[in-house]
C-alpha cells in the first residue's frame, strides 16, 4: 500500500518536472538549441525537398541565390542555424535579405524534431568540393587567421564544436565575405539571444579592411578540406 | 644435460658481464651530474652582488626524499634556506614569501628531482622577492620549470631542466635577477624566456634542443653572456612582441657566447609566435633596439647566422599593435667569429641569395627597416643587407660588467587597486598578449568571449577545460585567490591594447 503510494507520487513528480523542464525550454531558446534530437534521415529527405531550390540537390549551394553550401557544414552548427532562424535570432531584420528569406524558410519547420530530420539528411549526403574565387595573399592570411581567427575556429579552419565556432573551410568565399559583413553592419550577431553569434561581433572588427578580409579568407579557402568523422 | 650445461654457461656469461659493466661504468647514480661544457669559469667576486636572494638569515629547513617542498615552503619565513636532498618530487611549489632560498643538495651526483609526470604544470611559481632557485633537476612538466611572478631581486642558478613544456626558466616581469650555470633541454617554445624583465644577466648557461634557446623579449637592460647555445631551432634571440603591456626592448648586450649548430626542426605548437622562427637561426634580432653583439662564435646554423629583421619581413601584423615600434634601431655588430652559416637558408633569404649571386646563405643579414646601426669590419663575414650599417665608434663593450643594479630594489606594489595590473603582468601574459597569438588565444579573442562575463572568467581560470587542440592546455590558477582572479578579469576584459 504504501509502496504504491509513493510510486503514484514519484509518476506525479516526474510528469511535473517534464512540464516544467519543457517550460523552461520555452523561455530560453539557446538552451533548446543546444540539444540536439536525434532525426531521420528518411523523413529529412522528404523535407528537404523544398531547399533543394537554393541550396540544391547535393546541398552544393548557389552563389546566384546566395544560398551556401551546407553538405560540408556540421550537424550541429546546422541545428543551431536553423533554430536561430526559427525563432527569430537570426535573419530577422528586413535588411538582412537573404537571412530573411531563409528565416521565413526556416518557420516552415513545424518544430526542433523536423530541423533535426533535414540536419540529418544533409548528413548523409557526401561532401563537396567548392571553388575559390576570392585572391589574397596565402602567407599573410595564414598569419592573421592565427592570431585573429584559429584559436577558436581550430587548426586548418576545421571549427571546434567545444568553442562553439563553426567549421570554416567547408564554406564558399563569397559566402563567408558576405557573413563578416554582416556581422560588422549589425545584421548578424546582434539579437541579444545570440549569445554565439555576438562573439563575432568584436572579431570581425579586428579585420583591418577588405585586403585583411581577403587574405584570411584566401588561406582559409587553401586549407584541405578533412573528410569528417 | 649437454644443453642444460650450455644454457648455465650462457647465463654465467651474462652474470659476468653485467658485473663488469657494473665495475667498469658504475652504478647509474653514480653518473655524473652534467656541467656546462663549454665554459667552466668559477663564479667571480662580486656575482650577485646587489641581489640580496640567497643571504641566509633565518633558519634552516631540510627536506628529505618522501617529503613535501611545499609544505616546507609554508614553514618558512623571510630569510630561511630550504635545502632538498636527493628523490624524487611529484609537486607544484608555490612561493610567495620574500627571500627565500630553495636550495637542491646534490649527493653524489644524485639530484634532488622535480617530476612532473607530464601531469602537473608548473615545477616552482614564485611571486616573492629575494627568491634563490638552485641546484635542482626538473623534469616532465607541461608548463613552466621555474615561472616568476613578477618576483624582483631573483637567482636561478646550475638547475638542470628537461622537457618542460612550454617555457624551462621564466622570469617574468621581474627586476634585477641573474639565469646562470643552468642546462636546459626538450623546451618547446624559449628555454630561458627573459620576459618584460629589466636589468638581468643571463650567463653560463647551456641550452640545446630547445625551439628558442634563449629569448630576451620585451625587456630592456639585459647581458646575455658566455652561453652555450646549440642544436635549438634557433639559439640566441632579442625582440619585441607586440601586444603586451610592455611596448619595448632596448639595451641588450649579447656577447662571448658560443651559438652552434641550431638546426632542429622547429617543434614548437602551430600558430604560436616562435613556431615562425626557421630552423638554423643562430641569432635573431626582432624589433628591438640598442643591442650590441660582440666577441660570440656563431656557426654552423644553416639559415643564418644573425638575423637582424623588423615585423613587415618577420611576417608580424604590426597594425595590430601600433605602439610597438616594428623596426630593429641603433644594432651594433662588433668583432665577432663566425664561419659555416647559410648552408641551407630559408626560400626568403635564398631570394635574396639569387639577387647577391651568392651560393651560401649569409652570415649575418639585415631586412627591413632601422636605423643607426653599425658594424665593425664587415668584410670578415657573408652578409646581406648591411650595406646602410655605418662603421662603429664603439669598438668593446667593457665597460659593462654586468647589468644588475648596486642594491636589491622594492618590491612592485601590490595593493588591491594594482593588484588585477599586476597580476596581468606578471602571470596571464606570459602566455597571452592581446592581439597577438603568443601561446595561448589573444586577449582581444578574451574579450569577445566573455563580454560582461568576468566571473565566466574568474571561474574558467580556477579550474580551465582544455577546448582548442593546437594550443597548449591552460594550467589552473586557482591558487590565486578569488578575489585576484575576479581582479585580473576585470583588468583584462578593461584593456584596450
Amino acid at each position: 500500500m504504501a509502496g504504491r503510494f509513493w510510486f503514484s507520487h514519484f509518476v506525479l513528480a516526474l510528469v511535473f518536472w517534464g512540464c516544467s523542464s519543457k517550460e523552461s525550454k520555452k523561455d530560453n531558446p539557446q538552451q533548446d538549441v543546444a540539444q540536439l534530437p536525434v532525426g531521420d534521415p528518411q523523413v529529412g529527405k522528404t523535407l528537404y525537398a523544398t531547399c533543394i531550390t537554393c541550396h540544391g540537390d547535393a546541398a552544393q549551394g548557389n552563389e546566384k541565390l546566395k544560398a551556401p553550401a551546407l553538405a560540408n557544414t556540421d550537424n550541429w552548427y546546422l541545428y543551431r542555424q536553423l533554430m536561430n532562424f526559427r525563432n527569430g535570432i537570426r535573419g530577422y531584420q528586413p535588411a538582412d535579405t537573404s537571412g530573411y528569406q531563409m528565416a521565413a524558410m526556416a518557420k516552415t519547420l513545424k518544430d526542433s524534431l523536423a530541423v533535426s530530420h533535414v540536419v540529418a539528411y544533409i548528413k548523409t549526403l557526401p561532401q563537396v568540393e567548392l571553388p575559390s574565387i576570392v585572391k589574397g595573399d596565402l602567407k599573410k592570411g595564414e598569419r592573421t587567421y592565427q592570431s585573429i581567427c584559429g584559436s577558436c575556429h581550430g587548426p586548418g579552419a576545421r571549427g571546434n564544436e567545444k568553442m562553439n565556432a563553426p567549421r570554416l573551410n567547408g564554406l564558399e568565399d563569397w559566402y563567408l565575405k558576405s557573413q563578416i559583413a554582416k556581422f560588422r553592419n549589425a545584421l548578424r550577431g546582434a539579437h541579444p539571444a545570440d549569445k554565439f553569434g555576438a562573439q563575432m561581433v568584436p572579431m570581425v572588427t579586428l579585420l583591418a579592411d577588405e585586403q585583411a578580409v581577403n587574405d584570411v579568407i584566401a588561406y582559409i579557402r587553401s586549407t584541405t578540406q578533412p573528410a569528417k568523422e | 644435460m649437454k644443453i642444460a650445461k650450455r644454457i648455465l654457461l650462457v647465463v654465467a656469461i651474462f652474470a659476468i658481464g653485467i658485473y663488469c659493466g657494473k665495475l667498469f661504468f658504475g652504478r647509474g647514480s653514480d653518473i655524473p651530474a652534467p656541467v656546462p661544457t663549454y665554459f667552466s669559469q668559477s663564479a667571480q667576486p662580486g656575482d650577485s652582488v646587489g641581489i640580496g636572494a640567497g643571504t641566509v638569515t633565518g633558519k634552516i629547513i631540510d627536506v628529505k626524499n618522501g617529503s613535501s617542498i611545499q609544505e616546507a615552503v609554508g614553514k618558512a619565513s623571510p630569510g630561511d634556506l630550504i635545502r632538498i636532498y636527493p628523490g624524487v618530487y611529484h609537486e607544484t611549489v608555490y612561493i610567495d614569501k620574500d627571500n627565500i632560498s630553495l636550495q637542491g643538495v646534490i649527493v653524489n651526483g644524485e639530484w634532488p628531482t622535480l617530476d612532473g609526470e607530464k601531469k602537473q604544470n608548473d615545477a616552482i611559481l614564485y611571486s616573492g622577492n629575494g627568491v634563490l632557485v638552485e641546484n635542482l633537476k626538473i623534469t616532465n612538466y607541461k608548463g613552466n620549470g621555474i615561472m616568476g611572478q613578477a618576483g624582483n631581486n631573483y637567482v636561478i642558478r646550475n638547475n638542470w631542466i628537461v622537457d618542460t613544456g612550454v617555457y624551462g626558466i621564466f622570469p617574468q616581469f621581474g627586476k634585477n635577477g641573474v639565469v646562470e650555470r643552468n642546462i636546459l633541454s626538450g623546451i618547446e617554445d624559449a628555454a630561458i624566456y627573459i620576459g618584460m624583465c629589466d636589468n638581468v644577466d643571463v650567463r653560463f648557461n647551456e641550452v640545446y634542443g630547445n625551439v628558442a634557446g634563449i629569448e630576451i623579449e620585451n625587456s630592456r637592460h639585459a647581458l646575455v653572456e658566455y652561453n652555450y647555445a646549440h642544436d635549438n631551432t634557433g639559439g640566441i634571440l632579442a625582440f619585441l612582441t607586440p601586444g603586451l603591456p610592455i611596448k619595448t626592448c632596448y639595451d641588450v648586450i649579447i656577447r662571448n657566447n658560443y651559438v652552434y649548430n641550431n638546426n632542429t626542426k622547429n617543434f614548437g605548437a602551430v600558430g604560436s609566435t616562435v613556431s615562425h622562427i626557421p630552423k638554423g637561426t643562430g641569432m635573431l634580432i626582432m624589433a628591438a633596439d640598442d643591442i650590441t653583439i660582440e666577441n660570440n662564435i656563431v656557426t654552423g646554423n644553416d639559415n643564418a647566422g644573425i638575423t637582424i629583421t623588423d615585423y613587415g619581413y618577420a611576417g608580424v601584423d604590426h597594425a595590430s599593435d601600433p605602439e610597438s615600434e616594428p623596426n630593429s634601431d641603433r644594432i651594433t655588430l662588433l668583432d665577432n667569429f663566425m664561419s659555416n652559416n647559410g648552408a641551407d637558408p630559408v626560400a626568403d633569404v635564398k631570394a635574396i641569395m639569387m639577387t647577391k649571386l651568392s651560393k651560401l646563405g649569409p652570415d649575418i643579414i639585415a631586412v627591413g627597416g632601422g636605423q643607426g646601426s653599425c658594424v665593425v669590419n664587415p668584410g670578415r663575414y657573408r652578409t646581406f643587407g648591411l650595406d646602410a650599417y655605418a662603421n662603429c665608434q664603439a669598438r668593446d663593450t667593457r665597460s659593462v660588467k654586468t647589468y644588475l643594479l648596486d642594491k636589491p630594489v622594492a618590491p612592485r606594489v601590490t595593493a588591491t587597486i594594482e593588484k588585477g595590473k599586476m597580476t596581468y603582468y606578471g602571470v596571464c601574459s606570459g602566455c597571452h598578449a592581446y592581439s597577438t597569438r603568443l601561446v595561448g588565444p589573444p586577449v582581444n579573442t578574451i574579450q569577445a568571449l566573455y563580454k560582461n562575463n568576468a566571473q565566466g572568467i574568474v571561474d574558467f581560470i580556477a579550474n580551465p577545460v582544455h577546448k582548442r587542440d593546437d594550443y597548449p592546455e591552460m594550467p589552473p590558477q586557482n591558487y590565486l585567490t578569488e578575489e585576484t582572479r575576479k581582479a585580473v578579469a576585470e583588468y583584462m576584459l578593461s584593456l584596450t591594447k
